[in-house]
């Protein structure tokens, strides 16, 4: 035995034991770990939305905390923790705006705005088929979208028409590993089933995704007593694929194609007692092509856009003919538009632009049977950073349109971001937004013989325009505390109204027609406070005071809460494999106007308040495979009149993923 | 003698059993209120009678056609399809969609003529008012160009709905006199059909015993 090696050899001996142990510990760690990220990686990473990279708020892609217009992202991640299925789904409880259900669809309002002054687009390109004005939201399937930006106040500037209190832009999904691939079956209450796929490819030059989905529901009647339904039946089928390749550094293009077919019933019932089973059949047909090519600090971007939107309607009088009615509604939209982008010295970016855009409609009512408008527009805006020290950046901008129909509109912008402190933006933007006639308000001829009234269009209508004004903070104190405040004005001008033109008399019908008289404005506050503690905890509280005021006739705009607010609380246990999220929305009293009394003069009557809240649990049983069940609508909150929603629903799923990185 | 006393006794039981019966009867008019004209139910062209307990008879008119009359011959509740509506004396009153004419003065050679009761329930009227009668008359210094028709007087049968573009009758009497002298009373009660269809103005009527 040595007695001086002895020690050391021992010392020796219990280190490597140690040592041993050590790593006996780490690999169990590491086993552990593993197995915990084996089950959290199920979902993907929540987000934190403020270093989401944006688009909607300039046409270049910018982070969405250095945008000088305020923009809410809703990502891919919160879109499946809420168990939505289609847009208007994922924007019911949202804070940012405000959803309403009417027969013409899921439209949303923005800042007070009503559903025909928020721009929707797809990827930037502007979706078609409206009825009444609204583009019904639930015509876009969740398996599609990858984000959701919300732009609030008028950006015509950028996109044209429509854009006055708003724009929803959806970002469609991308291919972002080797493969990936995912599935899932949701079934629900209404007898509710949804299947829903997508698959992913990357390769050398680019990247291909596919996505298909099915979904159907039953009718649901909220007035037992009716023979109507208070919302119809759906069945929808949707398949898409996008393709983008990148041949070169410098040059990129991407194409899009997509179809959706939707098919609705319901039971109508009229005044005077007739019962009449409803059809609605629409298709959309959407395809692009996105060439892109970067040389130096220049960046041409191009779009070509064609979309196409079908719509038969079919009413068939029970018991009877008289009211059986047959319609069908083509609109085809082709859009190029070219824009570039140039890095000048001082930190400036440079964008200049056309749009050149046709449109084309068919429907028997209008006078000649179809329409037809070509508009052309130049843009030009300036991303300028003024100070970076002090986080000024100075964004001006100015858009001229030409229209065949209308003529002529000019629409500026300013915006303008300030973030003295890392933890303190402050934004103050103005911007013009312009809605262009549309077609039934220009062309339309339209006679009710049963009821006595005839509506013509007017073909010398202006555009409705809007002046907006947003000034925001936004504070971050803590890390895990984000807080929020804007201001908003918005002053509406020339709004497009039916005209009482003719009385009427027992030798002829009363006669409508349009007119650019009416003037009304919104203003508020938007407030919200993110907290959120890694991706464990997240909780959202959202308020919005809106004041919406009808200039002309001197009462409060129709459908507008004066109050709203909603909350949204996320929990995840990685360990577990458990994620937990819940949205509640409150919305107060509507102030509607109806004649009551049945003598030819309206009365206010208000929609009662409600809340809506919907709940969702997911566990992840693997990598690859996750269940989880939900409700909508848990406090059952809707009337047949005012708020025609699903009633209380439950659902549960299953959902499987796959990928290769 | 003997004769003589069974004629008396004859005599006096036949006057007897005619005085009894003349004591027994009531009033005529009542009588006369339940024998209904010669409403048979069912249909007839464009018209759809149905029977009901009290006499009275309910008629929906398909007048949905905005361009053509349907002519009405109450005596029979029939319709009946005049060559010359102008000149011919078979139909009392037609209807188009919620316009109703008369055959008498600028509609037809007839004698019809209306009288527009307020206050007096269809049920209890058994005797036509003396006077208060109307008929078609050219058109006046109002709004429209169709003649002022007699059952427009005291304003349209209807109540219109501006928000639901609903018809529905206005609870009045209406009696109507043919040009053989007979009178009716008449109600509307609607405007629309089972299935909801408008053009469908649908009346209850009944004879009723001269002023």
């Amino acid at each position: 035995m040595n007695p001086v090696a002895s020690p050391a050899r021992t010392l020796q001996q219990v280190c490597a034991r140690r040592l041993q142990w050590v790593r006996h510990l780490r690999l169990l760690m590491w086993l552990v770990g593993l197995g915990a990220a084996y089950r959290t990686s199920f979902a993907q990473e929540p987000a934190d939305a403020r270093f989401s990279t944006v688009v909607t708020a300039s046409r270049t892609a910018q982070r969405q905390s250095e945008a000088a217009t305020p923009i809410d992202v809703i990502t891919r991640v919160d879109i499946e923790r809420s168990g939505a299925r289609d847009l208007a789904e994922v924007l019911a409880l949202h804070p940012a705006v405000q959803l309403e259900r009417s027969f013409a669809g899921a439209g949303v309002y923005v800042q007070g705005l009503e559903p025909q002054h928020v721009l929707i687009l797809i990827d930037g390109q502007r979706m078609i088929g409206r009825t009444n004005g609204v583009i019904d939201l639930s015509r876009i399937p969740v398996e599609r979208i990858e984000q959701v930006e919300v732009s609030r106040g008028a950006s015509s500037v950028l996109y044209g028409s429509d854009a006055l209190g708003g724009v929803i832009n959806i970002i469609t999904r991308s291919a972002k590993r080797k493969l990936e691939g995912s599935a899932q079956v949701q079934y629900g209450g209404l007898n509710a089933l949804d299947l829903r796929g997508s698959g992913g490819l990357r390769f050398g030059v680019g990247g291909l995704v596919l996505t298909a989905g099915w979904h159907r529901r039953d009718a649901y009647q909220l007035d037992p007593q009716s023979a109507s339904t208070s919302g119809g039946a759906f069945d929808e089928q949707q398949v898409s694929g996008k393709l983008d390749l990148r041949p070169t550094a410098a040059f990129r293009v991407g194409t899009a194609l997509s179809y959706l077919r939707r098919r609705m019933d319901g039971v109508d019932s009229t005044a005077s007692g007739a019962v009449l089973d409803r059809t609605n059949l629409t298709e959309t047909i959407d395809a692009s092509i996105t060439p892109e090519l970067r040389l130096g600090r220049f960046t041409l971007k191009g779009v070509v856009q064609y979309s196409h939107f079908r719509d038969q309607y079919l009413l068939d009088q029970r018991r009877g003919t008289q009211l059986d009615s047959y319609q069908q509604t083509r609109e085809h939209l082709l859009r190029g538009d070219l824009q570039l982008d140039v890095r000048l010295p001082l930190g400036q970016l440079l964008t200049a632009g056309g749009e050149l855009l046709y449109e084309r409609l068919y429907t028997p009512r209008l006078a000649t049977g179809e329409g037809d408008r070509l508009r052309g527009a130049v843009f030009v805006q300036d991303q300028w950073q003024v100070a970076k020290a002090v986080g000024l950046s100075l964004v001006p901008a100015l858009r001229f349109d030409v229209d065949s129909q209308f003529g002529t509109n000019w629409a500026p912008k300013l915006a303008l971001r300030f973030a003295p402190l890392p933890a303190l933006t402050a934004r103050f933007g103005y911007g013009a937004g312009f809605r262009a006639p549309q077609f039934k308000e220009l062309l339309l001829l339209f006679e009710n013989a049963g009821a006595g009234y005839l509506v013509s269009g007017n073909t010398s209508l202006r555009p409705e325009t809007s002046h907006s004004f947003n000034l925001g903070i936004e504070s971050a104190p803590v890390p895990w505390l984000q807080l929020s405040g804007n201001l908003f004005r918005n002053n509406l001008r020339n709004l497009i109204q039916p005209l009482l033109t003719d009385p009427g008399s027992s030798a002829g019908p009363q006669r409508f027609s349009y007119g650019n008289i009416a003037e009304a404005y919104t203003q508020g506050v938007e407030l919200s406070a993110k907290l959120r503690h890694s991706d464990k905890f997240g909780l959202e509280l959202g308020y919005t005071l809106t004041d919406a005021w009808d200039v002309q006739q001197q009462r409060a705009l129709e459908g507008r809460p004066r109050h709203r607010g909603s909350i949204s609380l996320s929990l995840r246990h990685p360990d577990s494999g458990i994620d937990f999220q819940t949205r509640l929305a409150v919305v107060g009293p509507r102030p509607y106007y109806s004649d009551e009394e049945g003598d030819g003069v309206s009365e206010r009557v208000d929609a009662a308040a409600y809340v809506l809240w919907d709940a969702r649990l997911e566990l992840a049983f693997s990598r690859q495979l996750a269940g989880f069940v939900g409700g909508q609508n848990l406090l059952d909150a809707g009337d047949v009149r005012f708020l025609p929603i699903a009633p209380r629903s439950l659902f549960v799923g299953l959902s499987v993923r796959g990928e290769r990185q | 003698m003997q004769n003589t006393r069974s004629a008396l006794r004859l005599s006096g039981l036949v006057l007897g059993c005619v005085g009894s019966l003349v004591g027994c009867e009531g009033d005529l008019s009542t009588q006369l209120q339940q024998q209904d004209p010669q409403v048979m139910a069912g249909t007839s062209g464009r018209i759809s009678n149905t029977l009901e307990a009290g006499g009275s008879v309910v008629s929906r008119v398909n007048a949905s056609d905005a361009t053509a009359w349907v002519y009405v011959q109450l005596q029979t509740g029939k319709e009946v399809t005049p060559q010359d509506p102008l000149h011919s004396t078979d139909w009392d009153i037609a209807l188009q969609r919620f316009q109703i004419k008369v055959n008498g003065g600028v509609s037809g050679q007839g004698s019809v003529a209306v009288a527009l009761l307020t206050g007096t329930p269809f049920a209890s009227l058994s005797i036509a008012p003396k006077d208060g009668y109307g008929t078609d008359l050219p058109d006046s210094a109002d709004d429209g160009t169709e003649p002022d028709y007699a059952f427009t007087q005291g304003g349209t049968w209807y109540d219109y709905n501006m928000t639901t573009h609903v018809l529905s009758a206005k609870d009045q009497v209406y009696v109507v006199r043919s040009s053989a002298g007979a009178y009716y009373k008449l109600q509307f009660t609607g405007y629309y059909d089972q299935a909801g269809s408008s053009g469908y103005p649908t009346f209850r009527w009944q004879s009723v015993a001269a002023p």
